[in-house]
């Protein structure tokens, strides 16, 4: 470990030159800033995966079959178990998806599951990315990197092997794919994930395309090559929904592909992950997430939730306006740690002014109990100091199977203060190690 | 009685500049609906191209293509005939999502209270029609004085609109009185421009009522979109590159055939 300690600086220095960077929104505007990556890792037993390997693919596979539901047949509502209004009203639902089924049956083939563990051991579902969630590539590239400064170090620990990434992500495409070329679809080299998106490229042998490199004839896909124009079957995009085809969806979107929706609604291309699932990792859904585990797979969930509150419930309307100075207050509609209020932070003023939004738009916030989750150990100009940290672990669904990848992006605040761990909040990340035993 | 329609929707775009890479995507055909039976229709392009029709998750049709070469014009016209006949209209089961405000229905605060100050009547036909009534006596019909962008919320705050802003606005007060409701666009008998309407779930039907002209629609009313608003059905929509301007003419003709 010490080996690695030694290497910070240079394996730093790498991750710069390759690009590994995010954007964030400060103040109102745009940053770009550096990944830092701190070297000593976090380090998950074998015992202890195995538990949480077997309830990320359970609750992947019952948000996978909520999806399905929802824009099918939509038995849940009927049952009555998740309420209709939380569906429909919720932002990130489109009606264009109504009646289609993805290739394969799949909508969310990348899922990015975010926990934290606790200081009682336990480990909670913070929440769901379902929508093109990002981070697989930073891990993977600096995992490479610390093979390469300290080979020792994995040569002397029994850690799984996760350099798979790519091949498991080539095979999630494979598996969907309707027939042509897997592509990766990234806005351009001015994206502060580009990096990302060209390394996925490489490493699962996807073609990277923008926006003028594709079109749709005749409800087909094309990718423009110097081979002449290729079929695509399958579309890793890393574009939000609503700039994915300006016919279809936001109008003014230069970054899309015009008739992208005809095609998918042919059944011509698969879309990695299918559109409208915003539905299912809105923080309002969150709640009864463990409700569809019940419901579609008559299964107890392995994972637990972080105790959760709605608004909308009278009893725990009660419990949240006589606890709002403990819990901690999320706005569905938003994501990568904007939005989150911590009661104890504010002034009474403050609180009061909270209480009366949640009144007034019940629908619209969660409340949950502040989880006081495990501390990691990072490197702070020299020293060891102890940092929040949370996991983003990946899931990848294929037609066939849904596989955890054993690793995952580990996430620490640098603010000693701070529970927030989002990278869009401006933290650090580290190596996650599954032990083989 | 039954009507037998005959149907002419001419539009004409018109580019200041040739424009290329045009892609398109029409609703300009009307699909069979429960009491409407298309006979026969065709949609014709210039510059002729290729196209293929789709059907959308509300069940309309869409008539998809592109234009790849230089053009300064796009004309396309639909011509059919149709029976609307309402004894031929089915019971059906009213998906959950017309019952939901959408992007363009959305209440606003506004709009709550004035709904609050109106003395329903509990019966749903009744208060279907008792909305229809208080929105067309509310809002003024000015043409022109709104765009595709505006919202219920926006056209009631103004106090006027089109025929598109009576049907968002019935829509969101009809939402929110309980009633399951959605939009239509199409063409009603006579000559001039495309109109909107909405219809509400009665009684297992999905009965037609014109906000704008304060009516329930009769078999003279030719159906050829269904959505939750606007935003879910427009007409036409297209992409092109090019540094032009664009000027759209339109003309459609319903007449019925003895």
């Amino acid at each position: 470990m010490d080996d690695l300690i030694r290497h910070e600086k240079q394996i730093n220095h790498q991750l710069a030159r390759y690009g590994v960077k995010f954007g964030i929104y400060k103040d109102g505007t745009f940053h770009e800033r550096l990944f830092p990556f701190d070297t000593i890792p976090r380090i998950i037993t074998a015992q202890e995966w195995e538990q949480l390997e077997k309830g990320l693919a359970q609750r992947v596979t019952a948000l996978n079959l909520f999806l399905k539901d929802i824009y099918g047949k939509k038995q849940i509502l009927a049952d009555g178990i998740v309420p209709e209004d939380f569906v429909y009203r919720s932002p990130g639902y489109l009606p264009q998806c109504e009646g289609i089924t993805p290739p394969g049956g799949i909508y969310s083939h990348i899922s990015g599951i975010d926990l934290v563990k606790g200081k009682d051991g336990v480990w909670y579902i913070l929440e769901d990315n379902l929508r093109i969630p990002s981070g697989a590539s930073y891990p993977l590239i600096a995992r490479e990197l610390c093979r390469r400064c300290s080979p020792d170090t994995f040569r002397h620990n029994h850690i799984v092997d996760n350099r798979q990434y790519g091949q498991l992500l080539r095979q999630t495409m494979d598996s969907v794919s309707t027939g042509g070329i897997n592509v990766v679809f990234t806005p351009g080299r001015y994206n502060a994930a580009y990096f990302e998106h060209s390394y996925l490229a490489e490493q699962s042998g996807a073609v990277l395309a923008e926006a003028g490199d594709l079109y749709v004839r005749d409800s087909v896909v094309y990718y423009r090559s110097i081979h002449g124009d290729q079929r695509v079957g399958a579309l890793y995009r890393r574009v939000s929904d609503e700039y994915m085809d300006p016919l279809c969806f936001e109008p003014s979107s230069l970054i899309g592909i015009p008739n992208l929706m005809t095609a998918y609604r042919a059944g011509n291309v698969a879309v990695l992950n299918a559109f409208g699932n915003g539905a299912a990792d809105d923080k309002g859904i969150y709640y009864f997430v463990p409700k569809m585990i019940r419901y579609y797979l008559g299964e107890e969930p392995i994972l637990c939730n972080a105790p959760t509150y709605l608004p909308i419930d009278e009893t725990d309307k009660k419990y949240i306006m006589d606890h709002l100075d403990t819990l901690v207050v999320k706005d569905v509609a938003e994501a990568g740690g904007y939005g989150v209020v911590f009661g104890s932070k504010l002034t009474k003023e403050k609180l009061e002014d909270l209480r009366q939004t949640i009144l007034a738009n019940p629908r619209r916030f969660i409340a949950q109990e502040v989880i006081d989750f495990q501390d990691l150990p990072i490197m702070d100009e020299g020293q060891k100091v102890e940092r929040k940290a949370d996991l983003r672990a990946f899931v990848l669904s294929g037609a066939d199977k849904t596989v955890v990848w054993p690793s995952g992006l580990t996430r620490f605040s640098r603010n000693p203060d701070s529970f927030i761990v989002n990278s869009s909040q401006g933290g650090g990340f580290k190596d996650t190690w599954i032990l083989s035993r | 009685m039954s009507r037998l329609l005959h149907f002419t929707y001419d539009i004409q775009l018109a580019f200041s500049a040739p424009v290329v890479q045009h892609a398109f995507v029409l609703r300009c055909l009307p699909p069979d609906l429960p009491g409407q039976q298309i006979l026969d229709a065709g949609l014709t392009l210039d510059p002729s191209v290729p196209f293929s029709i789709q059907r959308d998750n509300f069940g309309n049709l869409l008539e998809v293509g592109q234009l790849e070469d230089p053009h300064d014009h796009f004309w396309y016209r639909a011509r059919g005939s149709v029976r609307v006949d309402f004894a031929q209209r089915q019971l059906v089961r009213c998906s959950p999502i017309f019952r939901q405000p959408s992007f363009y229905t959305r209440l606003s605060p506004e709009l709550t209270d004035w709904l609050n100050t109106l003395a329903l009547p509990q019966n749903p036909r009744d208060l279907a029609w008792a909305l229809a009534q208080a929105v067309h006596d509310r809002l003024e019909y000015v043409a022109g004085s709104t765009g595709v962008a505006t919202t219920a919320a926006q056209a009631f705050h103004a106090g006027k609109g089109v025929c598109q802003d009576f049907a968002h606005i019935y829509l969101a007060l009809a939402r929110q009185a309980g009633l399951a409701a959605r939009y239509v666009n199409g063409l009603p008998q006579g000559e001039g421009a495309s109109h909107a309407w909405c219809e509400v779930w009665l009684d297992g039907l999905w009965t037609g009522i014109d906000p704008t002209r304060c009516r329930w629609t009769d078999e003279g009313y030719l159906r050829f979109n269904i959505g939750r608003d606007f935003g879910d059905c427009p007409m036409e929509r297209g992409v092109f590159r090019g540094p032009a301007d664009q000027t759209q003419t339109v003309f459609m003709r319903v007449s019925q055939q003895q």
